[in-house]
């Protein structure tokens, strides 16, 4: 197991600083530059790519940036200038990550109900409403979720606040806004995988010894129908904690989302390659701890990965 | 009593033709799914729907007496009428036309960038897991740094490359897009290359291109296209989220993700500007999930007796 | 059954409980919030779309930095609503030529830290401002001073640029050319004072956080929690802190306007403003006010594009609709434009520039024959026989507005001219890249002026200017603005820049103009004084009171 993880970790390592290669000079390629505004002057502009030291050749500022890198400096921001990325970094992902956690909460917690009851109503109407909540999940964009939300309860109604985040209260519409895709994915994949162990034979075993039906849902069939839901909580995760662009702007939250995009159209190289590192080190992380989970919950996979 | 003699029977001798023929019609594994799919009335019901509107979306346009451009002062931000049967947008013009003209985008965005998606990915996870080693390895190496990158910066690059318009839009979405049925596909076939019958195949010397196409193709085919109608929302979601952040198709061309985008500016004012599109947003995912949902039941071998 | 409903309601309970018991990332400040308000703090919060990049002075790079940082610099000079009132200098001299300006500091004056304002600081803040190795992105507005290009340039070293502190209590600026409106650029933060030691201290984060920064207004950053909130509270150090009435103001990041608004409803912020599609719903506590942009469409005339033929660009400014195309972009909440410059801004004898010049040469709704005349001319000239042959390509970024704009235009042209206008919509730093390339035909776009002056306008469009990617040269225009810059009497000045003006749209029409840009502010009736002007901050809260 040890020795599995550091090759995975080594991997893990490798990619990332391909990836960061592969970034560094897609960003170059975009057009525009950081500095160019309506009221930018070729001289100014001079000033700047010296003072940023973009005026040396691409070579030696990627074998500077990648140095600094290695030291766990991500370099100072184009568009913030008196802010470093990590800083910029450190102050946004505690929202997004609270806000992602509080939507993963409740994605996992009611989207695995709905599909157990689903599940185990097969073919009847309790069926086919969890269904149809989980695919209304999937059917909207989450811009008009959280835009209709955020109309309802905040405006129309006013029973939530309508922004900002503050207090539980301020969490309940973005967490839901956030979580309600998700919900819909786990609840949809649990009823299916549920399906599968509903006709399996240890089913049909524990069954016939005369197991009480809750004993049999809880103790037999969840606990092996729940690991394609690990599987896929690998990139959900990832993408979920590192912030939602839309949401976070809708309700006012300060968390990384906005930079992902904000980022890209402002070419603000260096925040662009910190949010890039810093999503690929999440994500490549998150989805080893989940495969090593994974063979936690489900003995049968020790041995695959052990092969691999 | 009448009396049986041997005379009254003859010899018709061993029918090798017929003894062994099926009786009943032979159902394929196609028309098996058809015919299943039929019976599943929600899973119909959504196949005609969808065929609906790729039907409105062909002819609408064509037409109709508005055109998706013009524009008119003193027709701004009407509701439903009899000449406006969606109503019309901030800048006066026609909704029904501009729905169905943005059907046209965001489905072929939808299936383009999907069908494009499945067949790219399957043969990468199919050679990815037939081979494994270290074609495996350079692949999954592949998949893990395209999902590291920013899609945003390959659509943005892209625009600059190709223009911007539905085609650039397809390929921004097929860069990384493949990746899932890639992973997807290669986890099916790892499973199938250490089945029986490949085995068997592989002793027999049967070549790898006969074996993928005569016996792991048609295993995980339910599955790829099952896949398929569930990537479909994906892309057109991608495609709103893409016109939400202002990157899309050329104005004033519209596809669906643009009148919610626009609709939601009015949504305290207006609110059945963004009720049109989302409405048909919903129902087609609404309607692909159904049917895919119907699909994975039709092609699964297990559930062929359940019914 | 029943159990396993009850064993579904006690999970809910449970997960209910967890998700109430964790506290958000921001869930101290609004207890610390609540008591503030107890405490009867007065306080006026305004939203921002985005944060704002620095708190640096030298950096300032925006209207909103400049609106923040006039609440916690005092410069020589305070802009309030247009009028130069003393701020830092007590007084000041202008030398008969008009190049030398002579500030004299008031007695007492205090930084934050206690420590004394000195003359020196301003002089490091404006040499800080030109420093090279600073770069600062807004040292463009410093080349009105002696040396001020060259010192940014590099070509002369900082010491020789013309601003100096004869002693502790006097600064002395000297100017390239002399400039009425001087006085309105000392009271910008960018010309604003430095601490040296702070700088040198913090280096690049300069600035960043409260405590790494100092100030000398009439408020002081107390708190910035970057991408939410930054608060600023009342400096007891500052002269003329008996004046000040609010104990704190509060700068909130809104990313999304209809947020904003529905915040401004349930009293979470002050002022806001209104998204144009919203309008009609706000008839009450509301105010219009001139941003000071001015919104045209550039026309690329360099030698191989269409619209270097003159008749094809008049057939443009007759052919658009601006009175519908306002309707329909801004739902009339902008100003229909019919020349460059901004009516609103200072020409001689207290004036404004508007009163002084009434011009409109061009109609606000669309004269289709005299368009068609012009396109025939420019059709002869340019060998077309067919208008749908002459392709123009517009050029549009992403942002909200822009793509209406865009389609509204096209839609006018295509239908008043005939001709084919092709749509290129593409991000804003693209944009800027195609513009400076000369890779376009239209592009809409606009100028936020640096201070209440035509010349701000017609400076744009010089033939070497920096910031004309128009293709125009006019040797006449560039004479008369050349010359206006050295003419000492203010009347013939303002003159000679109408005259420019006249030539720029009339003989060559240069530019078609569309929109004086207006913003609606929803502002909390409980607030007075509170001031807007349309130069240099968007408004000003410094002597704004809010009643309990």
């Amino acid at each position: 197991m040890a020795k599995y993880i550091a090759k995975r970790v080594a991997l893990a390592i490798v990619t990332l600083l391909v990836l960061t290669s592969v970034v560094f000079v897609l960003v170059r390629l975009m057009p525009g530059d950081p500095f160019s505004s309506d009221k930018m002057t070729p001289e100014i502009k001079a000033n700047l790519e010296a003072y940023y030291g973009l005026d040396k050749p691409l070579a030696e500022q990627y074998i500077t940036y990648m140095k600094n890198v290695l030291h766990g400096d991500l370099g100072y921001s184009m568009k913030y200038e008196s802010q470093t990325v990590n800083r910029i970094i450190a102050d946004s992902f505690p929202y997004s990550a609270d806000l992602g956690i509080r939507s993963l909460c409740f994605a996992l917690f009611f989207g695995l109900i709905l599909g157990i009851v689903a599940a185990l109503n097969r073919g009847k109407k309790l069926d086919f409403v969890c269904i149809l909540i989980a695919i209304i999940g999937t059917s909207i964009p989450d811009f008009i979720m959280g835009s209709v939300l955020q109309y309802f309860f905040g405006i129309k109604w006013q029973i939530l606040p309508v922004a900002q985040y503050t207090s539980f209260k301020h969490t309940i519409l973005p967490s839901i806004a956030v979580g309600f895709y998700t919900l819909a994915s786990i609840s949809r994949l649990m009823r299916s995988s549920m399906l599968e162990v509903v006709s399996s034979d240890y089913t049909k075993t524990a069954r016939a010894k005369g197991l009480s039906d809750f004993r049999i849902t809880f103790k037999h069939q969840i606990r092996n129908a729940i690991t394609p839901i690990i599987t896929i909580m690998g990139p959900t995760v990832a993408s979920v904690l590192t912030g939602t662009f839309v949401i976070e702007a809708l309700f006012a939250i300060p968390g990384m989302g906005k930079h992902y995009v904000d980022s890209i159209n402002m070419a603000d190289y260096t925040l662009v390659l910190g949010m890039t590192i810093f999503y690929g080190a999440f994500l490549i992380v998150s989805i080893l701890i989940v495969d090593i989970l994974y063979g936690i919950v489900d003995p049968r996979i020790r041995l695959s990965g052990k092969k691999r | 009593m009448a009396e049986i003699t041997k005379e009254q029977f003859k010899v018709v001798g061993k029918n090798t033709k017929t003894m062994e023929s099926i009786s009943r019609p032979n159902i394929g594994y196609w028309q098996d799914a058809w015919r299943r799919i039929r019976k599943n009335k929600i899973a119909f019901f959504s196949l005609c729907l969808i065929g609906l509107y790729v039907l409105m979306a062909i002819f609408v346009p064509m037409f109709s007496k508005y055109d998706i451009a013009t524009q008119s002062v003193a027709e701004m931000n009407q509701s439903f009428s009899k000449a406006h049967w969606f109503g019309t947008d901030s800048l006066g013009r026609d909704l029904w036309v501009r729905a169905w003209s943005g059907a046209r985008v965001s489905l072929t965005i939808g299936f383009a960038a999907s069908i494009i998606n499945a067949i790219v990915g399957s043969i990468m996870g199919g050679i990815s897991g037939f081979y494994g080693g270290k074609i495996d390895m350079v692949i999954q190496r592949v998949v893990d740094v395209l999902y590291g990158i920013p899609s945003l910066i390959v659509t943005i690059l892209l625009m600059v490359v190709v223009g911007n318009g539905v085609h650039c839009l397809i390929l921004a979405m097929c860069c990384v897009g493949w990746i899932g049925g890639c992973r997807f596909v290669r986890g099916e076939v790892l499973k199938l290359r250490e089945s029986d019958f490949v085995s068997a195949a592989k002793i027999l010397g049967v070549p790898d291109i006969v074996i993928i196409v005569k016996h792991i193709l048609p295993n995980i085919m339910g599955l790829i296209i099952t896949n398929l109608t569930m990537a479909i929302p994906g892309a057109i979601f991608q495609e709103a989220f893409l016109s939400y952040i202002g990157l899309g198709i050329k104005p004033p061309n519209c596809s669906w993700g643009v009148l919610a985008k626009d609709g939601i500016a009015q949504l305290r004012i207006h609110p059945y500007q963004v009720f049109v599109p989302a409405f048909l947003i919903c129902t087609t995912m609404l309607a692909l999930n159904l049917l895919g949902d119907g699909l994975r039941d039709a092609f699964d071998p297990k559930l062929r007796g359940t019914e | 059954m029943k159990k396993k409903l009850l064993a579904a309601l006690l999970a809910t309970a449970m997960t209910v409980t967890m998700f109430a018991g964790c506290g958000t990332p921001g869930s101290k400040d609004a207890k610390k919030d609540d008591s503030s308000a107890s405490s009867g703090k007065k306080r006026i919060t305004y939203t921002l779309r985005e944060d704002l990049p620095s708190m640096d002075p030298q950096n300032s790079n925006s209207i909103s930095c400049a609106t923040a940082e006039i609440c916690t610099y005092a410069m020589l000079t305070r802009n309030v609503e247009g009028e130069i009132k003393p701020d830092a200098a007590e007084s000041w001299d202008i030398s008969d030529d008009g190049l030398t300006y002579t500030f004299h500091l008031r007695d007492g004056l205090k930084w934050s830290d206690g420590e004394d304002v000195k003359a020196g600081d301003y002089v490091y803040g404006i040499q800080r401002l030109m420093d090279p190795e600073m770069a600062s992105d807004y040292a463009f507005i410093g080349y009105i001073l002696k040396n001020g290009e060259e010192v940014n340039n590099g070509s002369v070293p900082v010491d020789q640029l013309g601003v100096s502190a004869p002693d502790d209590k006097t600064v002395v600026i000297e100017l390239a050319h002399p400039a009425t409106y001087f006085l309105s650029m000392a009271a910008m933060a960018t010309f604003g004072p430095t601490r040296q030691d702070y700088v040198e201290k913090y280096g690049k984060e300069y600035a960043a956080d409260p405590e790494k920064s100092v100030y000398n207004g009439p408020f002081k950053m107390t708190e910035w929690k970057h991408g939410d909130e930054m608060i600023l509270s009342k400096n007891e150090n500052y002269w003329d802190a008996d004046s000040i009435k609010l104990d704190e103001i509060c700068v909130k990041t809104v990313a999304d306007a209809k947020t904003a608004v529905a915040m401004w409803e349930q009293g979470e912020v002050d002022i806001t403003v209104v998204p144009t599609e919203m309008t009609d719903q706000y008839t009450e506590n509301t105010e219009f006010y001139y941003t000071g942009a001015d919104d045209y469409i550039m026309l690329n005339m360099s030698e191989d594009r269409p619209l270097a033929n003159k008749n094809l660009r008049f057939a443009l400014n007759y052919a658009i609709n601006r009175t519908e195309y306002n309707k329909l972009v801004n739902n009339d909440v902008y100003d229909v434009a019919q020349r460059l410059v901004l009516p609103n801004v200072q020409a001689a004898d207290d004036q404004t520039y508007g009163e002084a010049y009434p011009y409109t040469p061009f109609p606000a709704e669309n004269d289709n024959d005299k368009a068609k005349e012009y396109l025939d001319a420019a059709m002869k000239e340019m060998g077309v026989s067919n208008a749908s042959d002459i392709k123009i390509t517009l050029l549009t970024t992403d942002t909200d507005g822009a793509k209406k704009q865009a389609e509204v235009l096209q839609e006018q042209y295509q239908k008043n001219l005939g001709i084919t206008v092709e749509i290129n919509q593409v991000t804003y730093k693209q944009r800027l890249e195609l513009e400076t390339k000369k890779d376009y035909d239209m592009v809409v776009t606009g100028w936020v002026p640096d201070y209440s002056d035509a010349y701000s306008y017609l400076e744009l469009w010089i033939s070497d200017g920096q910031y004309n990617h128009s293709g125009y040269a006019n040797a006449e225009y560039d004479k008369l603005l050349k010359d206006s810059q050295t003419e000492t009497d203010a009347k013939t000045r303002q003159d000679m820049l109408f005259q420019a003006e006249k030539i720029f749209l009339e003989e060559d029409s240069a530019l078609v103009p569309l929109q004086l840009r207006r913003d609606q502010y929803l502002i909390n009736p409980k607030i007075s004084n509170f001031n807007v002007y349309f130069v240099g901050y968007d408004f000003d809260l410094v002597y704004a009171d809010i009643s309990e």
